[in-house]
């Protein structure tokens, strides 16, 4: 939670996560008010790169207790889950975090009680996936359907 | 009751890896370096 507090007065209340923002929606206005596009290009980089190698972190010391070169790679993909269904905001992304170790532990159980293959956590975080990108499409964008003209 | 507990660690246990994978993301996608259609 401490974390998630970080990023968001990271990204809603400091220069940087300003400059941040606004790189990423226009990167012609970014420049024409003079941000500097590499600082922010590596701030970006480096801060993710921090992230991402503290949730191995916390995954080695946690779960599996040992440093191996069998860690359980795919968090990448599960993250760009819980990124979206958390609508691009970090309180947003708890919730969606614990609702995607939800589903993962489900899976586990489901495996071990009922026989169900555990690719069946993976088809539902992907239902769930294209079911909110293809809700965004059609709030954003009207489906209209023409005859065939003669 | 130990069961539910047992439930709630384990998915505060998993989401926190989550969480923090996702913030990276989440940073990554506000400066445009990752652009996956929002």
């Amino acid at each position: 939670l401490l974390g998630v507090l970080a990023v968001w007065i990271f990204l809603f209340r400091t220069r940087a996560g300003f400059t941040q923002q606004v790189g990423g929606l226009a990167p012609a206005a970014a420049r024409y008010a003079g941000y500097s596009s590499s600082k922010a290009l590596w701030t970006a980089l480096l801060v993710s790169g921090g992230a991402a190698g503290l949730a191995g972190a916390l995954e080695v010391a946690g779960p599996i207790g040992q440093l191996t070169p069998y860690v359980p790679a795919g968090y990448g993909f599960a993250a760009i889950i819980v990124a979206y269904v958390g609508r691009l905001h970090p309180v947003g992304m708890v919730f969606s975090a614990v609702l995607m170790s939800m589903f993962y532990i489900g899976g586990e159980l489901a495996q071990s009680r009922m026989g169900l293959p555990k690719s069946i956590t993976g088809v539902f975080q992907g239902l769930l996936l294209f079911t909110l990108l293809a809700c965004d499409t059609l709030i954003a964008y009207r489906l209209r359907w023409q005859g065939r003209r003669v | 009751m130990e069961s539910y507990a047992l439930l709630v660690a384990a998915t505060l246990n998993a989401g926190t890896v989550l969480a923090i994978a996702a913030m990276g993301l989440l940073i990554n996608e506000k400066a445009g370096i990752v652009n996956s259609g929002r």
